[in-house]
């Protein structure tokens, strides 16, 4: 049997450590996803680096697809 | 293809005087804005930045702001008067300043950098509460998220240290 909690963070929901300070806090507020903060944060400085060019290099495929598709917007 | 720490290897193999600012530290430490360019300071003499430009010159470096997408080709009279260097590269986006908002210029950055360690050498990275004073003092909307972010990572940090 599964308790609410779990399966509410099952569906997603984040939860906040009990340790959290303010400044944590004030970022859940505005909307920032910490769940993901907390995930880099277990990974080394070089694997984050690492990971933002994957990302990068994908933003940059997607604008060029774009780019060739509906001609550049400068 | 965007390879943003093959460019910071460069930088350091090169033996280029900088240090690691804006979007890319921040992800250094922890942040999970992406960012599509690589901000550094750098220190301005004529040395330094022809040792920049001769790490990156096989990749076709060029002046990104220029509409004509001006080769980079530093000579004395262009050197004497640049307090910026933004440019594309075949590895992605380079921008290189001389001073950083809410901190100054290379000495005042570099008084408040760190030593980090990387698969290919050290390298000099401005230091988190660095980072968010200039987040700050930029303010933009987008900054302004990255150093509530950051201001978190820095207290967790701290908590973890108590």
């Amino acid at each position: 049997m599964i308790d609410a909690k779990t399966l509410a963070q099952i569906n997603g929901q984040y939860d906040c450590p009990s340790e959290a300070g303010p400044a944590w806090r004030e970022a859940m507020a505005l909307g920032l996803d910490m769940s993901l903060v907390e995930y880099n944060l277990s990974l080394t400085p070089w694997e984050r680096l690492l990971r933002n060019d994957q990302a990068a290099a994908f933003i940059r495929a997607a604008q060029n697809a774009e780019r060739s598709q509906y001609g550049s917007t400068d | 293809m965007d390879q943003l720490t093959e460019i910071l290897q460069r930088l350091h193999d090169g033996n280029v005087e900088f240090c690691l600012i804006g979007g890319l530290a921040a992800v250094h430490y922890g942040s999970t804005f992406v960012t599509v360019d690589i901000d550094v300071c750098a220190r301005f003499t004529r040395e330094n930045l022809k040792r920049l430009e001769a790490t990156i010159a096989n990749l076709h470096p060029f002046h990104r702001m220029t509409r004509d997408r001006r080769p980079l080709e530093l000579t004395d009279e262009l050197m004497a008067s640049l307090k910026n260097l933004y440019l594309g590269t075949d590895l992605g986006v380079l921008d290189c300043l001389s001073k950083v908002a809410g901190i100054g210029g290379f000495e005042e950055v570099m008084s408040r950098s760190v030593l980090r360690c990387f698969p290919f050498g050290q390298c000099y990275v401005l230091k988190i509460e660095a980072l968010i004073d200039t987040k700050m003092a930029i303010g933009s909307a987008k900054d302004k998220l990255v150093a509530s972010q950051l201001k978190a990572i820095q207290e967790r940090h701290l908590h973890q240290k108590l």
